[in-house]
């Protein structure tokens, strides 16, 4: 009995410490556990992803579990060359579109026309220090999270995607389905509207 | 300026999902894994009651001419036309209807019966699930 427990043990160290894409290979070799310990990984970085996406964090725990139901059908199509860390970003970004496509919600902001061009926003880039004051406000993570969701969702999802999950602006494109460039772009535009909330903020 | 971004993106706190999140996702796909399961038992046994029904219909005709052929079906009928003397030797009448009796057929046609109820009773649980589970569903957005 012993000597499964320490099986038991050793087999989850193991696990917990494999890459992403080594638990792939060993879910389809059988080993259901290796799937329960990428859902334990990604689950609370994918709720807080979709709560932000879809601005509602009531229904993101719905949409989070979808997700993950998605990437256990899909996961013996993951091609394993691949990141699985932007394959899952991706189906919960589909996910939260079709969400938001049963609700009828439009999720592009009013502001941007087609062309993606925001009249309200300059193209001058601000690359003078924040104010410190931002730094030293109690309520500092309210209040950047109240300034990020004012802006148009496909910015904001960009600059998340860049600074909270770290990923590369190619990696975002392959997740967002769309060019580089258009990713850069919204990056750019994202963070000039961003910095114009922040600073033209009175302290 | 990365490290300032930084410096303010790290100050952004990440909200906390429910404590039980992680075992409704783990519930979830083990629920969608037993929906698979069913679809898959579903059109099998649909299958197999089409076979199973073809095959109770060739076995009932098979029943009514070996009925005919053994003569029971015209043994049967002197209860109505020869009542009075079917009552008088009524032993030798049972022994007679039994000895004609299509067991062979019978039997064939009643396993057959039972086969097809007992793969549409499987369907209908199977289907029952399937549909409450989809309402579930629904009722969540999905």
């Amino acid at each position: 009995m012993h000597q499964i427990f320490a099986y038991e043990r050793i087999n989850n160290y193991i696990m917990d410490n494999e890459s992403d894409e080594k638990l792939v290979e060993y879910f389809r070799s059988g080993e259901k556990k290796a799937l329960e310990v990428l859902v334990f990984r990604y689950f609370k970085v994918i709720y807080n992803f979709c709560s932000r996406y879809v601005g509602d964090v009531n229904v993101a725990e719905d949409i989070t579990q979808e997700t993950f139901v998605k990437v256990w059908k899909n996961l013996n199509r993951f091609d394993t060359h691949k990141k699985f860390k932007t394959w899952i970003f991706q189906i919960a970004k589909n996910t939260c579109i079709d969400y938001l496509r049963k609700k009828k919600s439009i999720p592009f902001s009013n502001f941007e026309d087609e062309d993606g061009t925001n009249n309200f926003v300059d193209n001058f880039v601000d690359n003078s220090p924040l104010p410190d004051e931002i730094f030293i406000r109690k309520d500092l993570s309210d209040f950047l999270e109240k300034n990020i969701n004012e802006l148009p969702v496909n910015y904001k999802m960009v600059i998340l995607m860049y600074h909270k999950n770290e990923f590369n602006f190619r990696e975002i494109s392959e997740i967002m389905d769309e060019s580089v460039d258009t990713i850069k772009s919204r990056y750019r535009r994202g963070m000039i509207s961003l910095r114009k909330k922040l600073n033209g903020y009175k302290y | 300026m990365e490290n300032e971004y930084k410096k303010l993106f790290n100050s952004l706190v990440d909200k906390n999902p429910s404590d039980k999140l992680f075992e409704k996702i783990i519930l979830r796909i083990g629920k969608e894994e037993k929906m698979q399961k069913v679809k898959r038992r579903i059109a099998v046994f649909s299958l197999f009651l089409v076979i199973s029904f073809f095959g109770f219909i060739y076995s009932f005709v098979m029943v009514q001419n070996a009925l005919i052929s053994s003569g029971f079906a015209q043994f049967f009928s002197l209860i109505f036309s020869d009542y009075n003397i079917i009552t008088a030797y009524w032993q030798n009448f049972v022994f007679t209807l039994l000895e004609s009796l299509p067991v062979f057929a019978l039997v064939v046609s009643l396993s057959m019966f039972s086969i097809v109820l007992g793969l549409f009773a499987f369907l209908v649980k199977d289907i029952k699930f399937i549909s409450s589970n989809n309402l579930i569903d629904k009722k969540h957005g999905f």
